[in-house]
């Protein structure tokens, strides 16, 4: 039907397009990515200064906070919906590209952070330059369901934020979607906790952490699903959106504020009475 | 190929709150046409074109581009088609040249060279970021950026919206050369400017309240309309007095102007041998024709609408 392109170049293939959009969210948000990246490298890996698990939990949970709604929100954020959806590639492929570098970084930061922490990693690399005495090998973290949850925590809490922000239609939402997303995940981890203590006697991470990666897997198939089936927004019109939604997310946002309260009085009173009564018991023979 | 290359059938469109914006439409754009879309504001033009490109999704009836609905086409077909919307915004941190490279990544046809001459043309520098330059300027990059793609089809919402006369030409001239490098390009474009239409389109369609009021190629359209006039020798016009194919009409006095719609035979034949009254046919522009198409008056029944009704 056209003539052929006066330049002729290798023909576009759906990876190498899907490639081309995962390196355009990277310029997007490489300064981002790479500001965090650097907080984490030199608080954990150059000054040593937190060698805790917790410390890339925090960082992964600042990605999300920070970062991860403007990321899957970009087009409604930017008023580009309309730009976005009609590309080539569609819906999927953006969603699978914008979310894959959010994805990567809480991997590697709270993985290689894990491994870093529990072999103390960083001191080691650090004493092949120089030993100065300040390189005294941290003893590493007991609590050994510290370094799972370093990364299944913020990966639930960035799929929840990311789908959510993906699926809204209103600058707000995409700006507080960390906000529904950390509640559900106390959530869970309250539910998962007091689960444990039952079947257990011990919060050991075993129901918990497949429970958060079952979560975040499944919101996340969710969400690419509903985005394949979301309208774009007109550009000039998606600031204000619907109130309907805004009031959907705070009533969401306490009652899950409630459960997780619930479940942390519950398992309170069960972690404090469960030892008195076994000594009652134990007197009473 | 199909012979039509852009086909919506039964279309409709209720936005929540129960807004109808789109209601039981019909079209079919033929390969090659440069069709243009014209209504009232509120017509459904821009619903229309973005259930057509997959942004939204029509409550009833089919949209078709390329003979595939776009909301589920392949990357193949959907980079045959370009699209300019009413309000576009492109992502504001990046400048005209690095989206022409990240678009060329997507699009197997894309024309740098094309992009660069038509950015000169309206004289948009490509290193600029796009959140310095002006709405009609980011505009002008859309433009340049729909037709770097090298598209079959090519649609375009109100294109000369916010584009000074000088650019509204050099896009005009755009379309013609568009048109003319490839065998059987199609442009789509709604607008408010007639003369735009008159200069470039050889199809139209006429939208009001969410349906086709009218269709067909610009000759076809205003040959098929008369503004007639009749005026009666008794001082006034007689009471249920009507013109065959008449659409509307209005009486003062003497005087019975009337719009009518030619088909076939004369409808005026048997009137012109009628003693006591003169006619006087006009032939009509498209603008006329536009006016007396859609200027309601307030009593008109919606839910009836006159043009609905068979001439």
């Amino acid at each position: 039907m056209n003539p052929p392109s006066p330049n002729p170049r290798p023909p576009v293939t759906d990876a190498s397009a899907w490639l081309a959009l995962l390196e355009n969210e990277w310029r997007r948000h490489r300064h981002a990515l790479t500001g965090l990246l650097l907080f984490w490298i030199i608080g954990f890996w150059i000054l040593l200064l937190l060698p805790h698990p917790a410390f890339h939990m925090v960082v992964g949970l600042l990605y999300c906070v920070l970062f991860a709604g403007p990321q899957a929100g970009a087009d409604v954020m930017d008023g580009t919906e309309e730009f976005s959806f009609s590309l080539p590639t569609g819906r999927g492929p953006l969603f699978l590209a914008r979310m894959t570098p959010g994805l990567a970084f809480i991997l590697i930061v709270g993985g290689l952070g894990g491994l870093g922490s529990a072999f103390d990693l960083p001191q080691k690399l650090w004493s092949l330059v120089f030993d100065s005495g300040l390189t005294e090998p941290f003893a590493p973290v007991r609590d050994r369901f510290w370094y799972p949850l370093a990364v299944c925590i913020p990966l639930a809490v960035y799929a929840i934020t990311f789908s959510l922000a993906a699926l809204t239609r209103t600058r707000g939402s995409v700006g507080l979607a960390w906000l529904p997303a950390a509640l559900a995940t106390g959530a869970i981890i309250g539910i998962a906790t007091i689960m444990e203590n039952l079947l257990w006697r011990n919060a050991n991470t075993l129901l918990l952490c497949p429970l958060l990666i079952a979560t975040a897997t499944v919101v996340l198939v969710i969400g690419h699903q509903l985005y394949l089936r979301k309208e774009a927004t007109k550009a000039g019109g998606q600031a204000a959106g619907s109130s309907i939604w805004g009031w959907s997310m705070v009533v969401i946002a306490i009652l899950i504020f409630v459960v997780v309260l619930s479940g942390f009085f519950f398992r309170a009173r069960f972690v404090k009475e469960a030892p008195a009564i076994r000594t009652q018991q134990i007197h009473g023979n | 190929m199909n012979d039509h290359v852009i086909e919506a059938s039964d279309l409709a469109k209720t936005f929540p709150g129960g807004r109808v914006a789109v209601h039981g439409l019909d079209l079919t754009v033929p390969t090659g046409a440069v069709y243009g879309l014209i209504g009232r504001n509120g017509a459904g033009k821009t619903t229309t074109l973005r259930m057509l490109l997959g942004l939204l999704r029509p409550n009833r009836g089919t949209a078709r581009i390329l003979g595939q609905d776009l909301w589920h086409a392949p990357r193949a077909v959907r980079q045959r088609v370009a699209y300019v919307s009413q309000e576009q915004q492109l992502p504001s941190h990046q400048c005209a040249a690095q989206l022409c490279l990240h678009l060329a990544k997507l699009h197997d046809r894309w024309d740098h060279r094309l992009a660069g001459k038509i950015l000169a043309r309206f004289g948009i520098p490509p290193e600029a970021p796009l959140w310095a330059l002006s709405g009609g300027d980011q505009r002008k990059v859309a433009v340049a950026l729909a037709f770097a793609s090298r598209p079959d089809v090519l649609v375009l919402d109100e294109p000369a919206a916010g584009l000074d006369p000088i650019a509204r030409r050099q896009l005009i001239e755009e379309m013609v050369e568009f048109l003319a490098d490839g065998d059987g390009r199609t442009v789509l474009f709604s607008t408010h400017i007639i003369a735009d239409l008159e200069r470039v389109a050889d199809q139209i369609g006429i939208m009001d309240r969410g349906r086709m009021v009218a269709g067909g190629s610009l000759e076809g359209l205003q040959s098929d309309m008369r503004r007639v006039q009749i005026i009666f020798d008794g001082g006034s016009v007689p009471a249920g007095f009507t013109v065959p194919g008449m659409v509307r009409s209005r009486a003062e006095g003497p005087v019975l102007t009337a719009l009518v719609r030619l088909s076939g035979e004369d409808p005026l034949a048997a009137l012109r041998n009628q003693p006591g009254l003169r006619i006087n046919e006009f032939p009509l522009g498209l603008e006329d024709l536009f006016i007396e198409l859609l200027d309601r008056q307030p009593a008109d029944d919606p839910a009836n609408p006159w043009w609905i009704s068979p001439a």
